[in-house]
């Protein structure tokens, strides 16, 4: 019985598509230049905490969002300020990205670290992240509520919503 | 005749180097994280990726046979909610041995032949990210000039219709969706010059999990059943299986394996329980897409 020899065209695609990934996904800013950007000229000190069984609960039932990491990567800032370094769940890949918070616990500024998604890249547009300025834990932080979705987006700005939502609950439960 | 096919293979191979080759913005909205089961995403407006997809059906418990499926199709968002594809078709087929219980004496090796052309419409009514779930109708009207189970000549025409439902759980690593497909069918075919009709219908349901960045593993399985002349079912047979999903930034590729665990009416002197007229033993499936 002849062999169907065109078979070997769907294998053949697998190198070619492994080769082809070039380095899309990116890291916009170490965590030095996110202090920089959103600190400019402060001094910053890390001030790591490992949350408790009980402070992850009650985080998770103010944010309801679920809290992936119990060691919180903080930094206190001279002026009465924090930072702090987070990641949610992308598409493919985790997004780590900042939140800067004012001494009284509203956020100051975020940043994205790093987006290795394939598409969503909008969510590092200055008018996008500068919805969170100003929010505390009370905020609901909801999309198409007092967070404008990007269309094609919308998982990733749903994460980082419902992350920016957990640091703030975090902020109220350990460390204010 | 010899070169048709021919020129069909090297234009699919062009094609899919051409896709593979281009480094161009990626965009990942409407990956398939099954094979069979259609998730409710669609592409944003202005994105385009190109697909190709082989299916093997594999088996009928007697002889042999196997059925090669090949689609390209090129996929591409008009606005965020609606997409539309075009797809080219070939077929193949290896049949040998009393594998067909209506027709035993059937043998016939071909190469993949040109099978015909579809268009596909799917409009997002509800996002799985913001909403309580997402939801998607979709059309696809068909042409195919090869039968799927006996690789006869004819001139078919379908009209294939979705409802697709998905949920995501745990940030939405946990996926699980639905299909009910409805496809009425009208044929002809050229030898015998016979006319039939018939309507399929097909339940579809799955479960898929990240379990490490850019992987996805999971379950699917498939219920389709065949209406002849739009009256009670002929034939219908139950498909579960596992598949595996990976996706970088600019590709990705989908690899289902069904296994037909049940089928009505059995067919006699073949494996117990299973139908093996309309359907097969095993189907295999692999998705890669190349996003522009």
């Amino acid at each position: 019985m002849r062999t169907s020899k065109w078979i070997w065209l769907p294998a053949a695609q697998i190198p070619i598509a492994i080769l082809a990934p070039a380095a899309y996904g990116a890291t916009y800013l170490t965590v030095e230049q996110a202090q920089q950007a959103i600190f400019p000229g402060e001094k910053l000190a890390a001030a790591n905490i490992t949350l408790t069984n009980e402070q992850t609960r009650e985080i998770e039932r103010r944010s309801d969002a679920n809290v992936r990491h119990k060691k919180i990567e903080l930094w206190k800032v001279d002026n009465g300020g924090f930072f702090i370094v987070d990641e949610v769940v992308g598409k493919h890949e985790f997004i780590t990205y900042a939140v800067g918070l004012n001494p009284d616990g509203t956020v100051k500024q975020i940043e994205i670290l790093t987006y290795r998604e394939s598409y969503g890249y909008e969510v590092r547009n200055a008018d996008w992240r500068a919805q969170f300025v100003g929010k505390n834990a009370s905020a609901p932080l909801k999309l198409n509520k007092d967070i404008k979705n990007i269309s094609g987006a919308t998982l990733s700005c749903r994460h980082i919503a419902d992350g920016v939502k957990r640091v703030l609950a975090t902020y109220e439960v350990a460390f204010k | 005749m010899l070169f048709r096919p021919f020129i069909f293979r090297w234009a699919l191979m062009v094609a899919l180097w051409i896709g593979a080759l281009f480094f161009l913005p990626p965009a990942h909205a409407d990956e398939n994280l099954w094979g069979y089961l259609y998730g409710s995403d669609t592409l944003p407006k202005g994105g385009t990726e190109l697909y190709n997809w082989l299916t093997l059906r594999a088996s009928k418990g007697k002889g042999t046979y196997r059925g090669w499926d090949e689609m390209l199709e090129l996929e591409h968002g008009f606005t965020d909610r609606f997409q539309a594809s075009f797809y080219l078709k070939g077929r193949s087929h290896q049949i040998s041995g009393g594998a067909l219980e209506d027709d035993p004496d059937r043998d016939i090796s071909r190469g993949l032949e040109f099978n015909g052309v579809n268009f596909a419409f799917k409009y997002n009514l509800l996002s799985v990210y913001k909403d309580l779930f997402g939801l998607s109708l979709y059309l696809e009207p068909s042409y195919s000039r090869i039968d799927r189970v006996s690789g006869e000549r004819m001139n078919q025409f379908g009209l294939e219709s979705k409802i697709i439902l998905q949920k995501n759980f745990f940030d939405d690593q946990l996926a699980l969706g639905y299909n009910l497909t409805l496809e009425p069918e009208w044929a002809k075919f050229k030898s015998s010059g016979e006319r039939e009709r018939e309507l399929e219908v097909e339940h579809t349901f799955g479960i898929s999990y990240r379990f490490a960045p850019k992987w996805f593993v999971g379950l699917e399985g498939r219920y389709h059943a065949a209406y002849p002349e739009f009256k009670g079912p002929q034939e219908g047979a139950f498909f579960l299986g596992p598949n595996i999903h990976y996706a970088a930034e600019k590709w990705w590729f989908t690899f289902t394996f069904l296994n037909q665990v049940a089928g009505q009416p059995p067919t006699p002197g073949r494996t117990r329980n299973l139908e093996l007229e309309e359907h097969e033993r095993y189907e295999f499936r692999l998705k890669i897409a190349w996003v522009f």
